[in-house]
């Protein structure tokens, strides 16, 4: 071994050791924003829960672009409010607190988008009893193509080998109908918006103005060139899988995919290469 | 990058003399803390069943293959662990290898022949077990959050045991439920014996109702929340595994208030 391989698999043991030891950064919420004068805070109106790499900062963009949607003092997309809340018993200041993050003028609306929202499963109760009228929006893309993303991207931001638990948990993000049930178990069907990667990718107009319909928005155009735009788009070394894990992947996935079409059967199953391939579409 | 699959491969123990390796009769396949432990020890204990003293219970022999790619001599390292004396059975109990989503189809080429059992446990007190181990410890990046969703989604059986059908026919797996084997330890043990192939009747004297393994520490307490949204979240998919396994007693699990 060359002493170059040998350095760089030294410092790969070393990064992998201290992230070990220090663990992840703990997400969280930031301070809430100050509230500008005449500006009221409340519940927010909308809350995007998933999918993590299913294009929902790009999303979340857009809808932030429309003139009557706010975001106070630049709050993140991500609130990650109830990362905590399996731990911690969530009581009424907890939801004064939420409301705290979403100040809007009269006729304007503010919201939020933690894609992790909707693999914990506590979490879309916990959203339910803070903001009851929350229009809840979810953004999927094909399970494979998001397992391959999310790997990669865990690729690039931890920069340590994969381990069996990554590719497993990979595996179960992507296993959307449980998650789904449960955020239908806590709104009713009229207030759950579930998007298509894929779909939006085709005709972001479309789907957007579906999107701004659905939050009560007046219609608005934007500009071609303000809808373009991958947000995070994936600039490093990719992940691959191989044919066999593909092949147990699309197994994995096939059931998981028919619960999905009975629970939503607005989902639009060809849009998906994984559902094709399974025979779903 | 390791050079070849087999550097991801656990090695097998050297056999005793006279024993000769082939692949195993039985695999335990899942699910972590649900009394496998046990329940591998009665099985062990079985006149007709040896197991090389260096193979342990769990072999957890393709946790990092999710490439895929078993060769020949892979396989026959598997086939290794398994050395036995003329007309004794072998085999081996991994819980993780019905959760991990490439393995049942490494088994099934590994081990084409082999019985599995699968011992299922109330999820919402197999969450409470579960997390007082540290089974999600070594994940990356393992957060209170990442533990609980992985402890959680362990208890999803019903996607589990459908990913095991698919790559073995059914009536090569047996499952079992541990609370039916608490109460009945006996009847269950010669249910397990027949299925595998064994002379059904328990051997006298063996204690069929010590338990392995019990949880060192306190148990995770979980509050009368937690418990609730733990068993109405797992409620549609305990009834989902029902609807597979008519033999599934629900009644002996947790349901939502």
């Amino acid at each position: 071994m060359t002493l170059k391989a040998r350095a760089r698999r030294l410092a790969v043991r070393g990064s992998r050791a201290w992230y070990r030891f220090r663990g992840p950064r703990q997400p969280g919420p930031p301070e809430p924003p100050a509230v500008p004068e005449g500006w009221r805070i409340g519940p927010p109106h909308y809350v995007g829960v998933g999918a993590q790499k299913a294009g929902t900062s790009w999303w979340n963009r857009l809808i932030q672009a429309h003139p009557d949607v706010v975001n106070a003092g630049g709050q993140p997309k991500e609130l990650h409010f109830f990362d905590r809340s399996w731990e911690a018993p969530f009581g009424d200041e907890d939801v004064q607190r939420y409301w705290r993050y979403f100040p809007a003028p009269d006729g304007a609306i503010a919201g939020e988008w933690t894609p992790g929202y909707l693999i914990d499963f506590w979490t879309p109760e916990l959203i339910a009893r803070a903001a009851p009228e929350a229009r809840i929006l979810v953004l999927l893309r094909d399970p494979i193509d998001r397992f391959r993303s999310g790997l990669t991207h865990q690729l690039a931001t931890t920069r340590a080998p994969l381990g069996h638990r990554d590719i497993q948990g990979a595996f179960q993000r992507s296993l959307y109908a449980p998650q789904l049930r449960r955020v239908l178990a806590a709104f009713p069907p009229e207030r759950v918006w579930v998007g298509q990667y894929e779909a939006c990718r085709a005709d972001a107009a479309r789907e957007l103005a579906r999107t701004y319909e659905f939050l009560g928005l007046a219609a608005h155009q934007l500009e071609a060139a303000a809808l373009q735009g991958e947000v995070n788009p994936t600039t490093r070394e990719k992940f691959e899988p191989s044919a066999a894990l593909q092949a147990s992947l699309l197994e994995g996935y096939a059931g998981d995919m028919a619960q999905l079409a009975e629970l939503m059967p607005t989902l639009d199953l060809s849009l998906w290469p994984s559902a094709r391939e399974a025979g779903l579409a | 990058m390791p050079a070849s699959t087999s550097d991801l491969l656990p090695h097998p123990p050297v056999a005793p003399v006279g024993w000769s390796p082939g692949p195993p009769d039985y695999v335990g396949v899942g699910t972590a803390r649900s009394g496998t432990t046990w329940w591998d020890s009665l099985v062990s204990a079985h006149p007709q069943v040896s197991r090389p003293s260096d193979t342990p219970k769990e072999v957890h022999y393709f946790d990092r293959v999710w490439e895929g790619a078993l060769s020949e001599a892979d396989i026959q390292r598997y086939h290794a662990f398994f050395a036995r004396p003329d007309g004794h059975l072998s085999g081996e109990w991994t819980p993780g290898y019905m959760l991990d989503v490439w393995t049942p189809r490494l088994l099934r080429v590994a081990a084409p022949e082999a019985r599995l059992l699968v011992l299922l446990r109330d999820p919402v007190e197999r969450f409470r077990s579960g997390r007082t181990l540290a089974e999600n410890r070594f994940t990356v990046g393992s957060t209170a959050r990442a533990a609980a969703n992985a402890a959680f989604n362990r208890g999803i059986y019903a996607d589990q045991l459908t990913r095991l059908w698919n790559a073995f026919p059914r009536e090569q797996v047996l499952v079992l439920q541990y609370e039916r084997c608490v109460v009945d330890p006996a009847a269950q043990l010669r249910r397990t014996y027949e299925f595998i192939g064994l002379d059904p009747a328990v051997p006298e004297g063996l204690d069929v109702s010590g338990r392995v393994n019990e949880s060192r520490g306190a148990k995770v307490v979980l509050s009368e929340w937690q418990e609730d949204q733990l068993a109405r979240h797992y409620a549609p998919q305990n009834e989902r595994l029902a609807a597979m396994l008519p033999d599934l007693d629900l009644s002996l699990w947790k349901r939502p208030r």
